[in-house]
């Protein structure tokens, strides 16, 4: 399903409907890579709303679960590779922790594709413009996130 | 008042020389000044519940009773009672297996200094199930021994104490013969931290649903959820001294409670307690609404052993799964993902 990014967008039942994504980038690694994309004009769904941490191992689980809960279609979470955290190793923590949240998300009803852990270093400008597309596109597909109960918006 | 254990069949006999046994080893131990308080159950207004009883004399230790009717979980009174513990004269808990568990991760935390609390390990058949007594259903196999003890203390694992290499306190030794052929089929054995509630088939229904049907499941359970916290209270995971729920700059959780408010109190207390959690019940057995929760947390403890190969994620080490790491560990997501 192809998606205008030149579109309004609009609620979940509205026929402009796109994916709103929230992605927490690290900003020594990821951040500094969807601002080389940017820098490079490299073209990008703008159904991104980039929300700039320290680290990877900043992201609460529960900042996941509320982006979700407030309105996200999807939550990208963005960090150095492992091995290259600015901090040395906030990134493997939050790897566990985001793998053990992911499963619980699962488990408790949200489709598992909202959640993305990615690692994109600063340099990888092109690389942070595929993820934005190819989670949009997946995010597209699924449809928007109705979330429990009236999810407020 | 009614006795308490005449619906357990041969088990009856057992369970009140245990209670015997427990009484006078308390009565001794206070009366020595080896223990300063002990922490156990007594009888309360009905036959079918003991309430928590904090025997500080002999006296009151012949009020402390076993079996059946005790429910809540013991090892969180430890942290009123810190102040007057010493080394010489600890805390004694009468602990059933969810109890010494519930030690456990307290001393393991350091919360609860090792020296402070010693455990009198005791056999435990299961606790009543206040919604089966009384029932249609209780009554149709009120003969049965076991007919009206809880789901998750029917699959426990953690019954007898020598199985569960228990303690750094003394072994009650008795005959329990009797003890052990009450309920057919259920372990009599089990490997230490393996877990109290063995809900694994109820889990792979759940896993095995559409996120859909997933989400309609589990909002009907939290739509029952009235915020109590008695879930938080009785975890011995939980021992905060602020506790995160409780904070109001930043509102990390809002007072409401609608549906995604409920789903975001389960998901903070879930992931506080991952990597943690010792399988004690305790939880599900306080919730006043009856939310399944070792559905929810006996799934995240095989996530976290299947994820980072913890043999035993419910046993209390030295390392928390989520306060280590591995550079080989599984990716979350993509391609990789397990």
């Amino acid at each position: 399903m192809a998606v205008d990014v030149q579109a309004p967008i609009g609620g979940p039942s509205s026929s402009a409907w796109q994916p709103r994504i929230v992605a927490f980038c690290c900003n020594w690694c990821s951040y500094a890579g969807a601002d080389l994309a940017g820098t490079s004009r490299i073209s990008y769904p703008a159904t991104v709303r980039i929300i700039r941490v320290p680290c990877s191992g900043r992201v609460n689980p529960r900042l996941v679960l509320r982006a979700l809960l407030n309105g996200a279609d999807a939550v990208l979470v963005a960090g150095c590779h492992p091995g290259d955290c600015h901090y040395g190793t906030g990134n493997y923590f939050a790897r566990r922790r985001l793998a053990v949240a992911g499963r619980l998300l699962e488990y408790m009803g949200f489709a598992a594709e909202r959640l993305q852990v990615t690692w994109i270093s600063g340099s990888e400008g092109p690389q942070f413009a595929d993820t934005i597309r190819q989670l949009t596109d997946r995010v597209a597909a699924l449809g928007p996130n109705r979330g429990p109960g009236e999810t407020v918006r | 008042m009614k006795p308490l254990f005449a619906d357990l069949g041969p088990a009856a006999a057992g369970l009140a020389q245990l209670e015997l046994e427990v009484r006078t080893l308390a009565s001794q131990a206070l009366a020595q000044g080896r223990a300063a308080v002990v922490i156990g159950h007594r009888a309360a207004w009905s036959g079918w519940q003991a309430v928590p009883h904090f025997a500080r004399t002999p006296v009151e230790a012949a009020q402390l009773v076993v079996g059946p009717a005790c429910g809540a979980g013991l090892a969180k009174y430890l942290l009123d009672e810190l102040p007057g513990l010493t080394a010489d004269a600890p805390a004694v808990v009468v602990a059933r297996g969810c109890d010494l568990m519930g030690v456990r991760r307290l001393v393991a935390d350091h919360r609860v200094d090792a020296d402070l609390v010693k455990v009198l390990a005791i056999p435990c058949v299961g606790r009543y199930d206040a919604r089966k007594v009384g029932t249609a259903a209780g009554a149709a196999v009120a003969g049965r021994p076991g007919a009206f003890l809880a789901d998750a203390c029917l699959a426990c694992r953690y019954r007898w104490p020598e199985d569960i290499a228990a303690t750094d306190g003394q072994a009650v030794g008795l005959d329990l013969t009797a003890l052990r052929q009450l309920l057919p089929g259920a372990p009599a054995v089990a490997a230490e931290g393996e877990g109290a509630f063995a809900a694994q088939g109820e889990i792979a229904a759940i896993a095995a649903m559409s996120p859909a049907a997933r989400m309609d499941y589990w909002s009907n359970w939290f739509a029952q959820c009235i915020r109590c916290y008695a879930c938080r209270s009785a975890c011995p995971a939980c021992h905060c001294e602020v506790c995160v729920l409780d904070s109001l700059a930043p509102a990390w959780l809002p007072r409401s409670t609608d549906l995604p408010q409920q789903f975001m109190f389960q998901f903070i207390r879930g992931m506080d307690v991952a990597g943690r959690c010792v399988g004690c019940g305790q939880c599900e057995n306080a919730c006043p609404a009856g939310i399944p929760l070792t559905q929810l947390w006996a799934k995240t403890a095989a996530d976290i052993g299947e994820l980072f190969g913890v043999t035993n994620p419910f046993l209390p080490g030295t390392d928390e799964p989520l306060g280590v790491f591995d550079p080989r560990d599984p990716e979350p997501s993509g391609p990789d993902r397990p």
